[in-house]
This record gives structure tokens, C-alpha cells and sequence, in this order.
């Protein structure tokens, strides 16, 4: 056979090659995509999976299976539907309360080592009744309005706090911080009430912030805007910055930190018209007050929530930081100042009733 | 063929295997004061490339294969250039077989990574036939492609950076250099060594070389700080891909694609076929010119890609993988150290046996 | 005028009439020129004899007492009186003239008028600048360029190829700007090949040794003279065939895919911008077909989650997978644009308004084909044309269906494959010793 024959021929069989066929492909239109993955306690096995998984028409489609372990679930899953599932687009982990008072780990690790869930979703806790949240339908966009509650673009408010599964993995494992996961129940006419934050040591679920605390929680972490504050006697502000500067000391004793917050606001509701001022020095006691009360509050649960442990990480070295979470976060002294700086009243000047030389007319 | 193209071919070279395994055994190396040996480790390279140039600077337009042999006769070259031969065999394998893992976690979950292998190497051999020429050509074009892909799935998760876990930052007991994990990284400088092999007049400077290697320096510092800064060592040590996992952390919605982490794999990827494709006609070359002349290149050529494909399928696992690699650095420092210095030292003796 | 012996003039005579006695527009007729007779031999449909014999008669009457033999001076070419010569002659449409006293001459005649005239482009939109196109005739071509570029160092040389039919082609370039190794290593492909029939541009391609299967053409065909100036002063040789309207200039690089030499008749900024589009566009046209497919079937977890939702409802009912969906419909998009060429304008388009309908709504509403590959596609083809030059359009619109069918068995991987393998196809081809790769032509020769 002359070349012409043999190049002819090696280009025949290696059309071969194409015979094996694609393995990878798979039309999008014959997967379900599960946007939101609800583990629970499950009634004869360990978990309960329900996947909850968005239609173009607005409808939400639930499937619900119970296993040893949440693969297992899924693989169940996957047995009984008509699509296969892809577990690519889930942004949205919901645990129940009872399973994360008993240990987390063990899912967080799973989404982590899992190639298809991607670490960027959120996490939360179920409150209420985890069969009820989990069914509960109500929006026309069912595809984002489970991650939208949390979009920082979206419907999050500084009352809410926000963890993804990548910083709860990290705060597992990390020497100096704790994680803080919020807590959900079914909406009634929202998808979801936001119930407070689930405060988490090591693993499990050890106690539970409410709202405002919350608040504090998120102002102390840098996370603010447009979040209110109800002072004494109605009067109410919106906190347009928020800074924070710790100073930090290490004695033999232990650990000591101050932290002085201050708080530029602008005065939105005062129905007994008080002057800046008043308004300022009740604001910081009330504050200073309520920082206290969480501080020492999440101090007696023993978890580092705050990150505390990341302010005095420059200071401390290896063995230090190996025993921050046991020996030294205990005997840590925190003291927290609030100051508060009135900007305006928006729209109104200050004050004007009162000043007799500002243009009024004559009062009666 | 003009400078700025064999340097921006230097660069790609050097950020394949940053972004392969570089990151990960660094940060298992040690577990503070990440800088210190990738300080050491780009000041060694430095070392190593100026004696490289210099030999070469003093016979322009010879490889470094013509100036061993010149002065240590066949023999002796065959003898120098074996060590250096097991180690881009073996290197080949393990790269090929780290990339079809990778993409098969990543990319493709249900493709064989027989196949992907197969599209491997396909590409590999069609870049060494045509030839180094054609390659350092070619990498300006690939620069172009692949550095946003590159800069984006580095910088994107800058968002997410907590600096306190920089700390601790300084470690003074240099316990790294005990870890069998820092020789392993000594890869990347293999990068440098097909610029002995480029068939022209062109010279690099040590300057201009010195520039590339500043370059890579700092990405190479950015490819294991910012997983760390991200995650922090106790977490990063977990994975198994650090910088994949950190461009997954960051939720953009202006970008028109969501699963971020395949831009990584797309870009790591592409590097790795390009250094494979140059170490492959490295090995190619040194058969062909030193063992077995009479054979027609192609013929080389086509059976080392065949044997590379059947070996890569038989390593059986991430463990296998592992102690190869170690086994592997071996020989790695060999030659990446010892190679250089020795033809350092053959040219410096055939200047003296010439002038003399 | 030359006088040959008579025994030899009958012989020639003959074997002229035997050689061509079967082509009926050969003709023989007696004539009559000042007061001479002669006998003169011509193609009838090359030759115009009447206006030749009444200018051969004032030349002969206004030079005065000249001898017989420098008669027709003016008209008279050099030629020896071999029978090759002579048939070569009468085929190039000259006429030959034997006296009855064994004088012959060959005489350059006028010629009838068989040539188009110069006008404006047929296949080019030249917009603010020279509208006058090639055409037939490659001495008018020429003067075309001289026109457009005088200079001293334009340098013109021209040849004739082929033996069972000659061919005249002309080589142009300006001395010190184009590469000297170019223009020779053309140069010697020329005269190696002369024996070689030139009839086609692939003949031409053959002659200088061009590689059979390439994607991209490694030459630039064009119209326009003012883009072929262009050309030259960019470095390039401009190659031009007689009856081709239009010229070849070598070597083509990467930069000519995206930018036409008339964009710098725009201001910079403008070029910058146009370039910069066409450059997107290549790019697009080659990505976007094989990203639908990735997108679709096998990554879907790169479409952000609300678009993924769209895209599966969009394709519920279509039976069948992306890659043969987008098979079948490129199919037909290609039968369409090839059809609009040869339509005649009057048909043209009813055809591309039923094309349009029957790919655009009928085939989407039947359930054939999901809607979102129709954009996909129309975006595709519209990006496809941007690109500078018919030849260049047509080797990115092959390699599509590559980049199509490596994508769907590789997904993202395929695609960057592919996108590698054309870099490096480009970075391997290298005509004349000028890479492909490279951005300009006049640089310093590489030393490989």
C-alpha cells in the first residue's frame, strides 16, 4: 500500500474515537436543579434530605428522602425522579435545629468535598417546624428568592447575618474564630422570618442571639448600613457608619481588649423632639449597656463569635494560637465603648422650634 | 522568534506549575512564614540562571548540548543528560496525570480520564512536532488567551481577604527544608531549562531573564498567600486545590458565568499542556540527538507520546501520585541544580582548552 | 521588415495554415498598404483590421522616402521567423504580414475592444476612498498601480508561465521595503515552476509552493488598487495574472484577518475601534456555537441560575441534543449564504426574506429547534462577516464545526483545545520565511 492508501486509512479508523460517544453530555433540559437543600432529622434514618428545585412557570418542585447519610439521600433521590439531579446551582443549605445542635461537621465537610456544591452558598438553621419551612412556597421567582433573602444586593439587612459554607468550613477548622449561623422559620406572607443567630462552638449549636443583638453582633464585625436602633422613649436613628478600633493587651492574667464603636447616625423619628445632644448621651448608655450584655452573654457560651481571636492573632504565636479557643479566650477581659456622633436630621435643621433667633414667627 | 516572546514563554513555563502544585506543598511544607521558601527557592533559580546564561552567552548559537559535548565528549553528555532525561519522563507522567485528576474533579465528572488524556496528549505532540519555534511563537497568543483567565481567578477573591491570618509571619527554625514537600516544589524551575535549547542567535540577558523571574516571583507569593489569607493555614491545609477553592469563595454577579472555579482549571490547564508540549521535545531532542540519531524524529517522537499516555494510565492513585512526586524531586534538583553548574562548569573548561 | 527566402516564406506558410486550419477565426486575407500587396495572417477576433490597415497606411505615407524595409517601423516587433514564434504571435493577437517578395513582419496591431473598462468594485465596499477596481487586462492593472504609487523604487517584473498556455503574470514590489528574502525565494519559485499551467489561483498557489489544506488563505486578494499600494508600502509583494480582476499580495499575516489597509484612510482612533470589533468578532464567530453546545449540555453549571431555568424551558420538547440541533441549523444557514451569492439580484431577496422566516419562526414554533440557538446562531454568522476579506471569512466558518464537535465531547476543555490548536496551526504556518504570527512584514528577517 502506497502512503496515500495508508493516511487515508489512519484517518478512517480514527474516526473511531468518536464512537465511545459523550459522556459528559447531558441536555439541560433533562436535569433538575435544586437551588435549596434542606437536611433535617429524619424519622427512621439519620437525615432527611428535601431538595427544593425551581420551574421556569413559578412553580417549586419538593423531593424528600431519608438515609444514613446525605449522599445516600440524594442517591435515593435521584432514583425516584424523572431528571437527574445536579447539584451545581444549590445556594442554599438549611440544617435543622435539632441536627446542628447535635454536630454540624460532618455536612459542612460533605459540601466542601463535594465537586459539584459550590462553597459560595449560604448556610442557615431552621427554627421552627424544618417540614414546613421546607415546603413552603410562595414567590414567583422561587429560583432566587431563597438566595435573594441573603444577597447583600438584595433583601439583607444589617438585622440578619449572613454565613457561606466556605466560612463555616474555615471557622471550623480555624484556632481563632467561631462561627455564627443565622436562623430561620417559614415566612407567612415572605418566604422566610429571620429569627436570630444560631451561636455554634466547635460544631454544634450551643445558644441563640435575637435580633438586636444580632445587630450588634454585625456592627461589631463591620457589617452595617441602614440597620435602625430604637433609643429610649421612641426616638429613632439609622446608623450611617459605624467604625470600630480595638486596643489590645496581653498580661499574665490573660487576654484584655477594649473597644471603642462609633457610631455616625442621623436622627430619622424623635416625637418628643429632644436635642442632639440628649439624644447622643442616651444612645451611648443604652448601647454601651446592650454591648455589654451580648459580650458577656456570648462569652459565658464559650464561643469565639466575635473573632476576637483574629484581632490578637498578630500578637500570638503558634502554641498561643493552638490554645486560644481553650485556655486564653476564657480569661479574656472585653470592654466596649460606644460613641455616638448625631449627623443631621436629614431634611430637618436642628432644633429650629426652639431657637428664638432662627426667622419664626412669633410663637403663641 | 524575538525576546519578548522566549521571556513571555518563560513566564507561562514557570506559572503552569505555579498554578499545579505549587501552592498546595507549600502550604504543607510549613505552616508560618509562608515567604521564606519561596524567597529561597526564586533566589536559588536566580543563581542557577546566571551560570545557565553565562555558559550559553559564551557560545552564542550553540544548545547546551553542543557545548557538553564539545567538552566532555558523547559519552560523558550521555552520561550528564540521563538523570536529567528520567526526571522529564517522569515529570510528563505526573503532570499529565495531575491535570486529567483535576479536570476530572472539576470540569468533566463523568469523562474517562482516559479520553481526557487522550485530548492531552493529542495537543502535546502536534505542538512538539512543529517545534520549539513554533511554541515560543505560539506563546504570546497564548499569553493573550489565558492571562485574563489567570489574573481574574487570582484577584477575584480579594474581597474575602482577612490579613490577621498572615500571621505569624516570621519563622526562624527554617523547619521547611526538612519537609520532602519544599523539594517537590523545586519543579518550577524547570521552566528555565529550554532556553539552552532555542536553535538561534537570540540571547537573553540576565537582565531581562532577572525581570521575568521578579515577575513570577510575585505571582508565585500570590498563588499561596492568597488562599491563606482567605481560608487561613489550619483550613488551607485541608485542601487538595487551594487556589481553586479560594476563586470559588466570591459570589460576582456581573460576570455572565457562575462556576468560577473552572476558569482556574481552563487556565491551569492550557499551561500545563504548554509546559508539557516543551519538555516533551526537550526529552525528544536530547533522544534523538544524543541516543539514537539514525531514527526519524517523528518516530521518537510518537513513541515517547504513546508510552507517556499507557504509563499515565496505569497510576492508579492520588498516592501513588504522591510518592512518585517525591521520588521525582530527586532527580528534580539534580537537574535543576546540578545541570546548570555542570554546564557552567563544561563551558568554563572548554573556553580555557579553546584559548589555550 | 525582414526578408526571408522565398523557398522558406512558402514553408512557413503552409505549416501556419495547417497548424491552424481547424480554428475558423483565423484568417488569411490579402491587403493591400501602400501600394504594396501583402498577404496578412491574424485571429480575426484579436485584430482590427480596418482600423490597423488605415494606420499602417498614414505611417507608410508619412515617412518619405524611407526604404522598403523600415516601412513600418512604428508597428514592427522583433521576431525571428520560426514557426513556434510566429504561431505564438498570432495566438498573443498580433498580425503577421508577408510581402510577395519574401519580406515578412510581425506588427503590433489595435487590438478590438474586448476589455473591460476600469470601474467601481463588484465584491468591495471601499468606503472614503479610491473607487476604480482591477480589471482584465493586466497592463491597464498596472498602470492602475503606477498611477497610485509613483516611485522610483517600484520595481515591476514580469514573466510568462505555462506551455500549453502561456500566462502573464507581473511581480510588484517596492525595492527596500519589501524583504529581500521574500521577493527572492518568490522569484525562484516563479522560474522553477515556469512550466507549470496557471490557469486557477490555486495554480498559482501550487506554483509558489503553498501548502495544500490551510484554514486561513496565505495570500490577500483584492479589487482595490489603492489597497494593493497599501500593501506594498506595508511590505508585502503584490503578484498580478492577466484576465484576473484582481492581485495577490504575499505574505499574509495574522493582522490582515482583522484590519483592511484601508482603515487608515479613519482617523486612529477610529481604526483602533474597527479593528478592535473585528478582532471580537473572529473570536465570537469561532466561540460561539461551541459555547451554546457547552453551556447546554455539558457544563451547565456555568449559566447563572435564572438564565439555566430559562434555557431548559426553552428547549423542553426538542428531540434532539444540542450538538445535531446546531448541526442541522448551521447546515441550513450555510446553504443560505451560499445561495444568496449566485442568486440573480431579482430573486435575491424573496430567497433570504423566506430564509429568514423559515429559520427564524417556523422551525423554532414546530419544536425542531430550541429559540435560543437561533440568536445564538444569527449572532454567529453576523460575527463571521465582519472579518476583513471573503477568503479569510471562510476558513473561520470551517473551523466552527471543529470547535463545535470537539466542545461537545470535551466541553470547556474542548473549546480551549481547540482555541490552542489554532494558535499553535497559526504559529506554525510560515510562507516565504515570514511567520504567520507575526505583526508586521517589514521587520528585520527572522535568523531561523
Amino acid at each position: 500500500m502506497n502512503m496515500r492508501t495508508v493516511k487515508t486509512l489512519i484517518v478512517a479508523l480514527s474516526m473511531i474515537i468518536l464512537l465511545p460517544g459523550c459522556w459528559d453530555t447531558k441536555d439541560i433540559n433533562k436535569q433538575y436543579l435544586p437551588v435549596v437543600m434542606g437536611v433535617g432529622k429524619g424519622k427512621t434514618e439519620k437525615y432527611r434530605i428535601i431538595l427544593q428545585i425551581p420551574d421556569a412557570s413559578g412553580k417549586t418542585q419538593i423531593l424528600d428522602k431519608e438515609a444514613k447519610s446525605i449522599s445516600k439521600a440524594i442517591d435515593l433521590i435521584r432514583t425516584d425522579s424523572e431528571k437527574s439531579i445536579e447539584l451545581v446551582h444549590l445556594r442554599l443549605l438549611l440544617i435543622d435545629r435539632q441536627v446542628a445542635e447535635q454536630g454540624i461537621d460532618n455536612i459542612i465537610n460533605f459540601a466542601v468535598r463535594a465537586n459539584d456544591i459550590s462553597i459560595k452558598g449560604l448556610v442557615g438553621v431552621i427554627n421552627g417546624d424544618f417540614e414546613k419551612t421546607m415546603y413552603h412556597q410562595i414567590s414567583p421567582t422561587p429560583e432566587i428568592s431563597s438566595y435573594d433573602f441573603f444577597n447583600q444586593n438584595a433583601g439583607w439587612t444589617p438585622n440578619q447575618s449572613i454565613v457561606r459554607i466556605w466560612e463555616a468550613y474555615q471557622n471550623q477548622n480555624s484556632y481563632s474564630e467561631d462561627m455564627a449561623i443565622p436562623m430561620l422559620k417559614n415566612g407567612i406572607r415572605t418566604l422566610f422570618t429571620f429569627e436570630g443567630t444560631a451561636v455554634m462552638r466547635e460544631d454544634r449549636m450551643v445558644g441563640t442571639l435575637n435580633q438586636e443583638e444580632t445587630l450588634l453582633f454585625n456592627l461589631f464585625k463591620g457589617k452595617y448600613s441602614g440597620g435602625t436602633i430604637e433609643v429610649a422613649q421612641n426616638t429613632s436613628v439609622l446608623i450611617e457608619d459605624a467604625k470600630t478600633k480595638h486596643s489590645t493587651q496581653w498580661s499574665e492574667k490573660g487576654p484584655s481588649i477594649r473597644t471603642d464603636v462609633t457610631l455616625d447616625v442621623v436622627i430619622t423619628e424623635s416625637p418628643e423632639g429632644k436635642g442632639n445632644a440628649v439624644i447622643e448621651k442616651e444612645m451611648k448608655e443604652q448601647l454601651s449597656r446592650q454591648f455589654n450584655q451580648t459580650v458577656r452573654k456570648i462569652h459565658s457560651l464559650k464561643s469565639d463569635v466575635l473573632g476576637i481571636g483574629m484581632i490578637f492573632r498578630p500578637k500570638m504565636s503558634e502554641e498561643q494560637l493552638k490554645e486560644w479557643k481553650t485556655k486564653w479566650f476564657p480569661k479574656l477581659e472585653h470592654n466596649i465603648n460606644v460613641r455616638v456622633n448625631v449627623l443631621n436630621e436629614i431634611y430637618f435643621k436642628e432644633n429650629a422650634n426652639d431657637n428664638e433667633s432662627q426667622g419664626k414667627m412669633l410663637k403663641k | 522568534m524575538n525576546k519578548a516572546q522566549i521571556l513571555t514563554m518563560f513566564v507561562l513555563l514557570h506559572l503552569a506549575s505555579i498554578f499545579a502544585i505549587f501552592p498546595e506543598r507549600i502550604i504543607s511544607a510549613t505552616s508560618k512564614g509562608h515567604w521564606e521558601p519561596i524567597t529561597i527557592l526564586f533566589l536559588a533559580e536566580l543563581l542557577v540562571l546566571w551560570l545557565y546564561l553565562k555558559a550559553l552567552s559564551q557560545f552564542p548559537g550553540k544548545t547546551v548540548v553542543d557545548i557538553c559535548n564539545e567538552s566532555l565528549g558523547k559519552w560523558g553528555t550521555r552520561l550528564i543528560v540521563l538523570p536529567l532525561l528520567v526526571f522529564l519522563f517522569i515529570e510528563l507522567l505526573l503532570l499529565m496525570y495531575f491535570q486529567a485528576v483535576e479536570i476530572k474533579a472539576v470540569l468533566l465528572q463523568r469523562t474517562p480520564p482516559a479520553a481526557t488524556e487522550a485530548l492531552f496528549i493529542v495537543l502535546c505532540f502536534y505542538a512538539a512536532w512543529k517545534g520549539l519555534g513554533v511554541m515560543i511563537r505560539a506563546s504570546i497568543g497564548l499569553c493573550i488567551l489565558l492571562m485574563p483567565f489567570i489574573f481574574f481567578s487570582m484577584m477575584i477573591s480579594v474581597q474575602n481577604f482577612r490579613i490577621s491570618y498572615i500571621f505569624p509571619v516570621w519563622t526562624s527554625k527554617m523547619s521547611f527544608f526538612s519537609n520532602s514537600d519544599f523539594y517537590v516544589c523545586t519543579v518550577i524551575l524547570a521552566g528555565f531549562l529550554f532556553l539552552g535549547m532555542i536553535p538561534s542567535k537570540q540571547r537573553i540577558g540576565f537582565g531581562n531573564a532577572s525581570a521575568a523571574v521578579s515577575i513570577i516571583f510575585v505571582l508565585a507569593l500570590g498563588s499561596v498567600y492568597v488562599p491563606l489569607l482567605v481560608f487561613g493555614q489550619e483550613t488551607a491545609v485541608n485542601f487538595q486545590y487551594p487556589m481553586l477553592m479560594a476563586s470559588d469563595t466570591i459570589d460576582l454577579e456581573w460576570v455572565v458565568f457562575d462556576w468560577l472555579p473552572s476558569f482556574y482549571v481552563v487556565a491551569s490547564s492550557a499551561l500545563g499542556v504548554l509546559k508539557v508540549s516543551v519538555l516533551l521535545w526537550i526529552l525528544v531532542s536530547l533522544l534523538h540527538q544524543l541516543f539514537m540519531p539514525k531514527i526519524n524524529r517523528l518516530w521518537v517522537l510518537s513513541v515517547s507520546c504513546l508510552s507517556l499516555y499507557l504509563f499515565s494510565l496505569w497510576i492508579p492513585d492520588v498516592n501513588a501520585l504522591n510518592s512518585y512526586l517525591y521520588l521525582n524531586s530527586f532527580f528534580c534538583v539534580y537537574s535543576v541544580i546540578g545541570f546548570p553548574i555542570i554546564v557552567f562548569l563544561a563551558a568554563q573548561w572548554q573556553r580555557k582548552k579553546v584559548s589555550t | 521588415m525582414q526578408r526571408i527566402h522565398e523557398q522558406d516564406l512558402y514553408d512557413i506558410e503552409k505549416q501556419l495554415h495547417d497548424h491552424f486550419k481547424k480554428s475558423s477565426d483565423f484568417l488569411n486575407k490579402k491587403v493591400v498598404i501602400a501600394d504594396q500587396e501583402f498577404r496578412a495572417y491574424y485571429m480575426e477576433t484579436l485584430v482590427d483590421l480596418p482600423t490597423t490597415l488605415s494606420a499602417l497606411n498614414q505611417a507608410a505615407s508619412g515617412s518619405e522616402n524611407g526604404s522598403f524595409q523600415n516601412m513600418f517601423w512604428p508597428f514592427e516587433e522583433e521576431a525571428s521567423m520560426s514557426l513556434d514564434e510566429i504561431c505564438g504571435h498570432l495566438l498573443h493577437g498580433k498580425l503577421v504580414l508577408f510581402s510577395t517578395e519574401g519580406m515578412a513582419a510581425v506588427m503590433e496591431p489595435e487590438h478590438t475592444d474586448i476589455s473591460r473598462s476600469v470601474s467601481a468594485p463588484e465584491s468591495e465596499n471601499p468606503l472614503q476612498s479610491a473607487y476604480d477596481a482591477f480589471t482584465e487586462d493586466i497592463n491597464k492593472n498596472i498602470g492602475l498601480l503606477r498611477k497610485k504609487m509613483i516611485s522610483d523604487d517600484l520595481v515591476i517584473e514580469r514573466r510568462e508561465t505555462g506551455t500549453r498556455s502561456t500566462k502573464k503574470i507581473a511581480m510588484v514590489y517596492l525595492e527596500g521595503v519589501a524583504q529581500a528574502k521574500v521577493i527572492a525565494s518568490i522569484r525562484e519559485k516563479l522560474e522553477q515552476n515556469k512550466d507549470k499551467e496557471l490557469t486557477t489561483v490555486r495554480d498559482l498557489m501550487c506554483i509558489l509552493g503553498h501548502p495544500k489544506f490551510s484554514i486561513t488563505p496565505t495570500y490577500i486578494s483584492s479589487e482595490l488598487p489603492g489597497e494593493m499600494v497599501q500593501n506594498l508600502m506595508n511590505g508585502k509583494v503584490v503578484i498580478l495574472i492577466d484576465q484576473f480582476s484582481f492581485a495577490f499580495a504575499f505574505p499574509a499575516i495574522i493582522t490582515d484577518l482583522w484590519s483592511t489597509t484601508l482603515d487608515v484612510n479613519y482617523p486612529y482612533l477610529f481604526q483602533v475601534f474597527l479593528r478592535t470589533v473585528r478582532a471580537i468578532g473572529a473570536l465570537l464567530a469561532v466561540t460561539l456555537p461551541g459555547l451554546y453546545i457547552v453551556l447546554n449540555s455539558v457544563n451547565p453549571e456555568l449559566l447563572r441560575i435564572q438564565l439555566a431555568i430559562t434555557v431548559a424551558k426553552s428547549r423542553e420538547g426538542v428531540p434532539y441534543p444540542s450538538l445535531i440541533e446546531m448541526l442541522l441549523v448551521m447546515l441550513l444557514l450555510e446553504m443560505i449564504i451560499e445561495a444568496t451569492i449566485r442568486l440573480p439580484k431579482n430573486i435575491g431577496p424573496t430567497i433570504t426574506m423566506i430564509g429568514g422566516i423559515l429559520l427564524g419562526q417556523a422551525i423554532v414554533q414546530a419544536k425542531l429547534v430550541s429559540n435560543l440557538l437561533i440568536i445564538i446562531l444569527v449572532a454567529s454568522a453576523i460575527a463571521n462577516f465582519v472579518l476583513a476579506g471573503y477568503m479569510n471569512t471562510t476558513g473561520i466558518r470551517m473551523y466552527k464545526y471543529v470547535v463545535m464537535l470537539i466542545s461537545s465531547f470535551f466541553g470547556i476543555l474542548g473549546l480551549e483545545a481547540a482555541m490552542i490548536w489554532i494558535i499553535l496551526y497559526f504559529a506554525s504556518l510560515s510562507t516565504f520565511s515570514v511567520p504567520y504570527l507575526s505583526l508586521s512584514v517589514k521587520g528585520k528577517a527572522s535568523d531561523e
